[in-house]
């Protein structure tokens, strides 16, 4: 299965002087660059407020990509690629700005060869949304010229409820058809997040196991040690809830829990998805009070240093009740996973940066080696997205010796070491999948609308009683009401 | 040890990028190594000069119990707050691949001591079970979290210096997440083969009638010792049903048949357990440390029958050999805390 070939095109990225442009995009495009990736003939036009030139545009650019690409850069290499990066400057409510963009795509079109194709990357904050797809519409930039294509990529959040996210599918839609609409979740883009098919079905082995007569519960995890990192303006607004369960977790979900699709193409991987999440047991405010913990982290330590408690942090409301962290109990109500739990947690302040899925089977029945045994003897598969990616499979086994003696073992595949070289980027793969066309790595509408209308069950339920926010110390493991959820299925947190 | 000494445990990494050097020193090493580990093996001590001795302590473990070693030189009372990391591989030859155990040293100081558990769970190798060794005082207040993560606490009791209110303690931790830690006392491990050979001095059918009988113990311990031979005590008195007295005058024993059982501790130089003498009636059973050898010498006088003397390999002595004891134990310790309850009153 070999991959599309992307098009020559003009990458143009609204909110060009901004942290995403600098640490991933840029970074990104290069790496495609360097590894043959891209076509030939590929412009990277950066739209902002502020004025620069093209060459002052190009060296902050090449600072940032020594700084954050993955693999060394080549300055050979990055001046050539470079040469194809320009500025345009404009303000994002600037009608003439627009009408200047599309005469400079035009003859770039025409200098360099990228026959009218467009990707137009909105890595602007989600207010600017709005005045930059109604000025693409407005400048005729939506519609690509005789024989090209243009499309759109929206970066998360897609929306902050359901009714946000309806309104802005509209406007989207108002300016792009959903075929040419490319909603960026960058967990999706992960060698581990895509590997996970090729894992339950490829596999012959895992498929059969894959339900609820074998497994007796998942967990999905996403920790951090960061705390909000200057960001509190928009977490303030987010919380965890809405900033990482809402996208990466449940498409994480989506991904563990689908039925095999009827093909590869985007869509028939898209409705599997989407039957995941219409199947997601509605909550009450009583199963939210039960299911769903939501905590804050106060002051603590990480690696060593004492950090400040979330309300003490710059410019976060000192009564606060955002939530920095949340665990939550997920039943999906279909044949396959009926009796099995799905906990996912998110955390900042906790001890390590890890993201995983593990599958947890159910034990053996406790006779012969297991009527005695202390240690954990439930097997555990692993699916770590990052870092280190790669499967784990706990097991237990004899250790060594006269004795008759069960330890659990486990077995470990990395990507870094397996392969040779670490896996690539997310936002490469992305950005290269939407030059190319195929949408399969990105959510489509109705997966966005079906994950927000179950988020906001408990949000809603949230606000109308808000004394339920548990606190922990930065640097534990969350608090202690998330190890009741699943003291109370006989299971614990993994200790990662 | 100066502070040169800690410098040298390993490379220097920065705190939050100790993975990430870990995976690089693995890359780095090509084929030739490979790393292994079933267990998180975590140390933590208050002594500065025990950096080397603990380092080598891990060097002579993994050989046998590949592992991530996690060393924590803790300085609560340092005026300076301050934390610092090393790393560093220990490997041997398997065949014809090295086969690595890897270490992770941190130096904690001053108030930087009380993100202990944060640095802990920071660097577990996840889905392998934690051993803590606590080599230093245990703290009166729990820190929950941190207990009740650690699958297996190994502590000795030989070091307390304050023995009742260190296994109050230990009790506590025990109790917590429904009791799951095991609890190994170096303490136990080092009688182990003192007890295997005290219940050989029993094995023939006129001997184990008189166990039952036992009218006198008399154990010698070397100094700093005296919980060691009192857990042997335990341990009989736990086995055979005998209830310590009350501590008024001198302590004794009542066995089940009403009888007493009288005991003396006499502190000897030498190692841990150098004698043991056990009187029924007319005969004796003795226990001997065999000087600068490694085995005892038992020995069973009863009137009417001959004496003959028997070579029993004798106890470890030495901290990595007890470890080694401890982790290739996979279960509970059934009769421990028996033996630590019959003589509680003692400590």
């Amino acid at each position: 299965m070999n991959r599309a070939v992307p098009e020559p095109c003009t990458v143009v990225i609204f909110g060009a002087t901004g942290d995403l442009t600098h640490r991933k995009l840029v970074p990104a495009l290069y790496n495609l660059a360097v590894e043959g990736a891209l076509p030939q003939s590929v412009n990277v036009v950066g739209f902002a407020r502020r004025d620069k030139t093209d060459e002052i545009f190009r060296e902050e650019l090449g600072e940032a990509t020594r700084r954050y690409s993955r693999q060394s850069v080549n300055e050979e290499l990055w001046t050539s690629f470079s040469d194809s990066i320009f500025y345009h400057r404009s303000a994002f409510d600037e009608a003439a700005g627009y009408a200047s963009l599309a005469k400079r795509l035009d003859a770039l079109d025409a200098e360099r060869g990228t026959r009218g194709n467009r990707l137009f990357y909105l890595a602007a904050a989600p207010d600017q949304f709005q005045v930059i797809l109604e000025n693409l519409r407005e400048s005729g930039l939506n519609v690509a010229p005789s024989g090209g294509w243009a499309r759109v990529i929206v970066e998360k959040p897609f929306g902050t409820d359901l009714d946000s996210a309806r309104a802005l599918n509209a406007l989207v839609e108002g300016s792009f058809p959903e075929s040419e609409t490319y909603r960026i979740d960058h967990y999706l883009g992960k060698e581990t997040a895509q590997n996970l098919m090729v894992l339950r079905f490829a596999n012959a082995i895992f498929e059969h196991l894959w339900n609820g007569r074998y497994i007796h519960h998942v967990q999905i995890t996403a920790s951090e040690p960061l705390g909000v990192e200057g960001r509190a303006g928009y977490y303030e607004k987010s919380g965890a809830l809405r900033d990482m369960v809402q996208n990466h977790l449940l498409q994480l979900l989506c991904l563990t829990a689908m039925e095999p699709p009827a093909g590869l193409d985007a869509d028939s991987i898209r409705d599997e998805k989407v039957k995941v999440l219409r199947s997601l047991r509605p909550l009450t405010s009583e199963t939210v009070r039960t299911s769903v913990v939501r905590a804050q982290y106060g002051a603590g330590a990480i690696n060593g240093k004492r950090v400040a408690a979330y309300r003490d942090e710059e410019n976060v409301n000192p009564e606060s009740v955002t939530e920095t962290y949340v665990a939550l109990q997920i039943n999906i109500d279909n044949w396959r996973w009926a009796g099995v739990p799905f906990f996912v947690r998110v955390g900042k302040r906790l001890p390590k940066a890890a993201t995983e899925i593990a599958i947890h089977f159910k034990g053996a029945p406790p006779v012969l080696f297991n009527a005695t045994a202390d240690l954990p003897t439930d097997n555990v598969l692993v699916i770590r997205i990052q870092p280190d990616e790669g499967i784990s499979l706990r097991m237990s086994a004899k250790v060594p010796g006269a004795a008759v003696r069960v330890e659990p073992v486990k077995m470990d595949f990395h990507y870094g070491t397996s392969f040779g070289k670490a896996p690539p980027e997310a936002y490469e793969r992305l950005l290269l999948d939407a030059m190319s066309g195929d949408p399969t790595l990105f959510a489509r509408r109705d997966e966005v609308e079906e994950a927000w209308k179950f988020i906001d069950q408990i949000r809603n339920a949230w606000e109308s009683d808000a004394a339920d926010l548990a606190v922990y110390s930065a640097g534990s493991w969350g608090p202690t009401e998330a190890d009741d959820l699943l003291a109370r299925h006989d299971a614990t947190w993994r200790r990662l | 040890m100066k502070t040169d000494d800690i410098e040298g445990v390993g490379l220097p990494v920065e705190i939050g990028k100790i993975d990430r050097e870990l995976v690089k020193l693995w890359e780095e090493a090509g084929e030739t190594k490979t790393r292994a580990s079933h267990i998180n093996l975590v140390l933590y001590f208050e002594d500065r000069t025990q950096v080397q001795a603990n380092t080598q302590l891990i060097a002579d473990i993994a050989t046998e119990h590949a592992c991530r070693a996690i060393l924590i030189l803790a300085e609560p009372g340092a005026s300076e707050s301050a934390a610092k990391a090393w790393i560093n591989a220990h490997c041997h030859l398997a065949g014809k691949r090295q086969i690595c155990s890897e270490q992770i040293t941190f130096h904690l100081t001053g108030e930087t001591t009380q993100a202990l558990p944060s640095i802990v769970f920071s660097h577990l190798d996840s889905d392998l079970p934690p051993c803590l060794w606590w080599l230093a005082p245990f703290q009166r207040t729990i820190d929950e979290q941190l207990w009740s993560w650690v699958d297996r606490l190994v502590f000795d009791s030989a070091r307390w210096e304050d023995p009742p209110a260190s296994f109050e303690i230990i009790r506590k931790i025990g109790a917590l997440g429904d009791g799951r830690t095991v609890l190994g006392d170096l303490n136990w491990a080092r009688i182990l083969e003192t007890r295997i050979a005290i219940a050989g001095l029993f094995d023939h059918a006129m001997a184990l009638e008189k166990l039952s009988k036992l009218e006198t113990i008399v154990i010698d311990h070397a100094p700093g010792h005296r919980t060691t031979a009192l857990l042997l005590i335990g341990w009989l008195a736990s086995r055979l049903g005998w209830k310590l007295q009350p501590l008024l005058g001198k302590p004794f024993f009542l066995a089940p048949s009403g009888a007493h059982v009288q005991f003396d501790l006499a502190e000897k130089p030498g190692p841990s357990i150098s004698r043991c003498l056990f009187t029924s009636g007319a005969c004796d059973f003795l226990l001997k440390h065999c000087n600068e050898r490694n085995f005892f010498e038992a020995t069973v006088s009863c009137p009417g029958s001959q004496e003959h003397p028997r070579i029993i390999k004798s106890g470890r002595e030495k901290p990595a050999d007890l470890l080694l004891s401890e982790l290739s134990r996979g279960s509970r310790h059934g009769h421990y805390r028996h033996a630590l309850e019959a003589i509680l009153p003692l400590l």
